[in-house]
């Protein structure tokens, strides 16, 4: 191999070990929510029920991908700090304590992206990648 | 016989296996319907026990025999069999708005003849962290109560009975809930109040082959769960004025009722500890009491999709009165549980019991059991 290609490719292969490290999975609210940021501790309180209000005092109803979406798996594990079982465990106990409904499930990021955009009382979360001007984001990790 | 035929269509739905979360919503006109619901079939069978023949309270048992719960009368017998503990429950969620939503749940246990409402509340979420309901619910009295019927979120077969199974389970009655995050302390408290009567109760079967009435009124609780990463702590306290009315002979008794527990349980990702402890205390109108403190502690191991479980429990009635009140129940339990997880929401558990109590019970004698369940979610 030319020794003056190695640099490059380490340049290249450092350009996207970064870019994957950041690409990763953001909280979202829609643009018309007035909301800003949130913490992991609120996000993680209202996808486990026990917060049913954004801070302003508005009604948050969380929307989740399927079990099978390795950005669910990331974002329960990494926020919310339950894993498949725990979680789905935590809402045996609250579902059939009468306390609530378990966050919604839709299939896609996209279904979450648009679902989120046009209801201010949403709250999803997709690929940092795939944010646009319909959402906000109001958590990220790292 | 409705009953019957609805355990078993939904004993099909369970098997046959519905998607992993359902949930049924119809939205009309803002107002949106959930359904949800768990099964668990539970077998078993006792295999030695130190009593033979006829149970020495009531006649119509035969032992060797172990009672696994209390409120239904749940008896194995040294016959395999899936009468005991098999249930079934199904809820609806009916949201009308943010603000306000009703709930229902109706629980069908195999041993019992009729399906059971256990929850039917309206609940008036009034203010931010707020929740104000009214109608009926379980009795919170210990950290499983809520939802003890639901195998599937927790690791033994059923919670232990040295805690869990009184003469009455629910009230009707009003509540309020307030949660919020404190000092990074995820709480959630509450205060109830209600009353509560239960006909021709299956709990005092285990005591006589009398038909027993019981009431609790006056109930009057608080509780309070204060969670942090892995840690886990909840209160209650409760005072109710309990009686009972015995039909075939017309006794009746009339206890002031003091319960308290703590429950305190630590999760890291691999190792849990599930631990209580409760006091519960009974002044008799005839200037007798009855306490009874018990606790039950266990450690389990979350090893890929397999659970094992310890789990001990002891149950010691004290009284001062040992001719009002001559069998006081004194026993301890040591049980070993295995669980495995098809998915988050079906698992199937293997538990093996050893129940020992003292001469002075005179109850069931001591046994030991096996049991096999299937646990799910819908």
């Amino acid at each position: 191999m030319n020794k003056r290609v190695l640099p490059v490719l380490a340049a290249l292969i450092t350009l996207l070990a970064t870019a994957i490290a950041e690409a990763g999975v953001v909280a979202i609210v829609s643009s018309k929510n007035p909301v800003g940021t949130l913490s992991k501790d609120q996000l993680a309180d209202i996808y486990l029920g026990n917060a049913k209000n954004f801070p302003g005092g508005a009604t948050v109803s969380p929307v989740d991908l399927p079990e099978s979406s390795p950005e669910r798996e990331d974002f329960h594990k990494t926020v919310v700090g339950k894993n498949g079982a725990q979680f789905k465990a935590h809402w045996a106990k609250m579902v059939f304590s009468g306390r609530g409904t378990p966050p919604k499930e839709v299939p896609t990021d996209a279904d979450v992206k648009s679902l989120v955009a046009s209801n201010p009382g949403m709250i999803g979360y997709i690929d940092k990648a795939a944010v646009d001007g319909s959402v906000k984001v109001v958590f990220e990790a790292n | 016989m409705i009953t019957r035929k609805l355990f078993l269509i939904l004993l099909m739905v369970g098997i046959g296996g519905l998607p992993n979360s359902f949930a049924l919503a119809q939205e009309a006109q803002g107002t949106s319907v959930t359904f949800s619901g768990f099964l668990s079939i539970d077998a078993g069978k006792v295999i030695n026990g130190s009593f033979q023949g006829p149970m020495p309270n009531n006649a119509n048992y035969s032992c060797p025999c172990y009672l696994a719960d209390w409120s239904s009368n749940g008896m194995y017998s040294p016959t395999f069999s899936f009468t005991p503990e098999t249930r079934v429950g199904i809820q609806a969620n009916v949201k009308f708005n943010d603000l306000l939503s009703f709930t229902a749940q109706v629980t069908d246990r195999a041993d019992e003849n009729a399906p059971q409402v256990s929850w039917a509340f309206l609940t008036y979420a009034f203010a931010p962290n707020w929740e104000l309901t009214v109608g009926r619910k379980r009795i919170p009295l210990y950290y499983y109560s809520n939802f003890q019927d639901v195998g599937l979120a927790y690791p033994w077969v059923t919670p232990p009975p040295e805690l869990y199974g009184w003469e009455v389970n629910n009230y009707n009655g009003v509540s309020l809930r307030y949660s919020n995050s404190i000092a990074g302390y995820r709480t959630t408290s509450s205060i109830f109040t209600g009353s509560e009567t239960v006909l021709n109760d299956p709990y005092y079967l285990s005591s006589s082959p009398d038909n027993v009435n019981a009431s609790w009124k006056n109930m009057v609780g608080v509780d309070t769960e204060w969670t942090k990463d892995w840690f886990t702590a909840r209160l209650v306290y409760l005072l109710a004025n309990a009686s009972s009315d015995d039909i075939t002979t017309g006794a009746t008794t009339a206890a002031r009722v003091h319960s308290f527990g703590i429950a305190l349980n630590a999760d890291f990702d691999d190792w849990f500890v599930l631990s209580e402890f409760t006091a519960d205390d009974r002044a008799y109108s005839t200037n007798y009491y009855v306490n009874a403190p018990a606790y039950s502690i266990g450690a389990g191991y979350r090893y890929g999709a397999w659970t094992p479980f310890l789990n001990y429990g002891w149950y010691y009635e004290n009284t001062n009165d040992l001719t009002q009140y001559p069998t006081p129940a004194r026993y301890k339990r040591a049980s070993l549980t295995v669980r495995y997880d098809f998915n988050s929401s079906t698992a199937l558990k293997v538990q093996l019991d050893n129940y020992q109590e003292a001469a002075i019970s005179h109850l069931t004698g001591n046994s030991k059991l096996f049991r096999i369940a299937f646990d799910k979610t819908f």
